[in-house]
């Protein structure tokens, strides 16, 4: 056995363990750009990339093109709040994702798994088909409703679900995570049967509303509502970066990463707030947009490695690319009409599950 | 210092451990010995600063490096004490160098000298030909290396201003022999060269006899013996401790003694 050398040779540190990983996040970022501008001119009514690029290089200070106004009221009405959503739903959903398949150790964790999006649902359909026995006519008029009190009660649904689902998986000061998922488990059965009860009672009308609520749109983008929504969803993935070692080392399990100096129950309980809130407050602005936050994470993992400083960002600009890219298709494939993004994202994301179940099962847990 | 008084742990009224004293010095080696349900692995979780585990109560005091152990945060705990776990499954595929890189988390440092470090600990553990395999790839006997490396890379300052200690959780269970000497071998140069206290649960009565200053006996949650090999190693304490008979014998191929260990000795139940 050779002796150890005693103060490592920092100089001589080889290069990084997986090297692309800072040329991943700029490639992501290069690529997330190029989508942007490109969701912003195309639609029902085109606007060319470079119209686009001098609109957007137009309204920084200091800077002036000659624009088309026409094309500039229907790029800051219309498209760019509802890009700037997508961006906010990917990024936010993934990173959401992100944290849960890292608390919960386990790589198939979704936020809908426990019960944050299906509690928002079910507060919404509530609203919707029960909101006029309960509630004053004026708040269940149209613009009322869509824009205050249907993210409202869907984020109170979210928040509701996530200490319900805490509180019963925290036993004796450690939250345990089987019964939190089993717990999560109940809660969507539940909330299943209770939105099955509510589309057996709603009118026609109401129904129109709720399949669309349940499947997901970008339809209801405006400024008002991203300005609250977009520092929220910021904050949660600045603040999912700080989790990032503490999540590597959940890795090895709690009592090992509590061994490497981790604080356990802070980074669980910051995890799962997170995941609350990104969660419900998007799909309080969009409905439920599955699958995202599964598989935006898990593509980052096979090109860069678990390391969770790699997969949080990776995984925000890879789902902002996604949705931008879902939404497009969605307003552009059966125009006049629309298609709900959710149906989208499912028919893309469920197969890309039951592969990677496939996948497990053949070549053992990953 | 690291040591405990009148330490018990009570599952209801049954006790797993009940008043168990030491102390483990800086630079000793201590191996902990007695049969499945003795309390060894309760006994390290205490020391290694965990709660003794849900619905049982534990009393007594464990003390490291003067204070008492829960006054320590975890991150100060853990550039203490490192533990090497009986069995630990990873949750996602890793490769053995971002694993060991993972035990420098306690420290404040740049990410090339962690790399640094991760690299020389797996050098040292005898693991740095697979450092990028993913872990759950490797061996039994890899993994071990690899696990042992990340015990390393966590203790891996030599300049401190406080002794530290390492825990070591049946760590030759799933090894065999050369890899079982091996890797006591190697912890016991690490933890020379760092002045670490050194704490292992063995099964081997032979492998404790050879690599530890002193051994604990215990049966029942209780301490039925400590002292140097030859103090606890008695054909009666054997009897009492494992219910089997045994002969006590000079080593042939080295200093110290050779337990030979035959068939459950009659009317051991003492």
């Amino acid at each position: 056995m050779t002796t150890v050398s005693c103060t490592p040779d920092e100089a001589g540190a080889e290069a990084a363990n997986r090297p692309a990983r800072r040329s991943l996040l700029v490639l992501l970022g290069t690529v997330l750009a190029v989508t942007v501008v490109f969701a912003i001119g195309h639609g029902a009514y085109r606007i060319p990339p470079q119209a686009v690029l001098a609109i957007l290089l137009d309204a920084l200070p200091g800077i002036s093109f000659a624009v088309d106004a026409q094309q500039s009221t229907v790029l800051a009405a219309i498209r760019a709040p509802r890009v700037v959503l997508a961006v906010l739903t990917g990024a936010g959903l993934a990173v959401a994702g992100a944290l849960m398949q890292g608390l919960f150790r386990n790589p198939l964790a979704d936020p809908a798994l426990i019960g944050v999006s299906a509690g928002a649902a079910l507060a919404a359909a509530c609203v919707i088909v029960l909101g006029g026995l309960l509630l004053p006519a004026t708040l269940m008029a149209g613009g009322w409703l869509a824009a205050v009190v249907l993210p409202l009660a869907a984020f109170a649904g979210s928040l509701a679900v996530t200490v319900l689902v805490y509180r019963i998986g925290m036993a004796h000061g450690v939250l345990s995570l089987p019964m939190t998922l089993l717990a999560g488990i109940a809660i969507n059965a539940l909330v299943g049967a209770c939105i099955g009860l509510l589309l057996f009672i709603a009118s026609d009308e109401q129904l129109r509303t709720l399949t669309f609520w349940n499947l997901g749109s970008l339809a209801s983008a405006h400024w008002i509502a991203l300005a609250v929504a977009g520092p929220l969803v910021l904050g949660v993935v600045l603040a999912a970066l700080a989790l990032a070692r503490p999540l590597n080392a959940l890795s090895l399990g709690e009592s090992r990463a509590a061994h490497l100096g981790v604080d356990v129950v802070r980074t669980k309980r910051s995890a799962i707030l997170l995941t609350a809130l990104a969660t419900g407050v998007l799909v309080s602005l969009t409905g439920v947009i599955g699958f995202i936050g599964l598989v935006a994470p898990h593509l980052i993992r096979l090109v860069a490695g678990p390391d969770h400083r790699i997969v949080i960002p990776g995984a925000a600009l890879l789902g902002a690319i996604l949705v931008v890219l879902a939404d497009v298709a969605a307003r552009t494939l059966v125009t006049p009409a629309e298609l709900p993004i959710g149906i989208l994202t499912a028919v893309l994301g469920a197969p890309f599950f039951l592969f990677l179940l496939l996948h497990r099962k053949t070549h053992g847990a990953r | 210092m690291l040591s405990c008084h009148a330490l018990s742990v009570h599952a209801g009224r049954t006790p797993l451990l009940a008043s168990v004293d030491f102390q483990l010095a800086p630079g000793e080696r201590l191996a902990v010995l007695g049969e499945n349900g003795a309390g060894k692995s309760t006994l390290l979780r205490l020391l290694a600063g965990e709660s003794p585990g849900p619905g049982l109560r534990s009393s007594g005091e464990v003390h490291i490096a003067g204070r008492r152990i829960g006054a320590w945060t975890a991150r100060q705990l853990a550039r203490l004490r490192a533990v090497l776990p009986q069995q630990t499954d990873l949750a996602f595929a890793f490769n053995a160098l971002e694993l060991v890189q993972l035990a420098r988390y306690p420290h404040d440092e740049t990410e090339a000298r962690s790399l640094t470090i991760a690299r020389q600990a797996l050098r040292l553990a005898d693991a740095a030909a697979f450092e990028q395999r993913e872990v759950a790839t490797l061996s039994g006997g890899e993994r071990a290396r690899v696990f042992l490396a990340v015990c390393f890379a966590q203790l891996w300052e030599t300049q401190v201003e406080q002794p530290r200690y390492l825990l070591l959780d049946e760590p030759t269970a799933a090894l065999d022999l050369a890899h079982q000497h091996h890797l006591l071998d190697t912890a016991r140069r690490f933890a020379n060269e760092r002045g670490l206290g050194l704490l292992a649960i063995l099964h081997d009565l032979n492998l404790a006899a050879q690599y530890a200053d002193r051994l604990l006996l215990l049966r029942q949650g209780r301490l039925l013996a400590q002292g140097r090999p030859d103090e606890v190693l008695t054909a009666e304490r054997i009897a009492q401790g494992f219910g089997v008979s045994s002969c006590i014998l000079a080593h042939p191929l080295r200093p110290g003694l050779l337990v030979a260990t035959a068939a459950p000795a009659r009317g051991a139940s003492v």
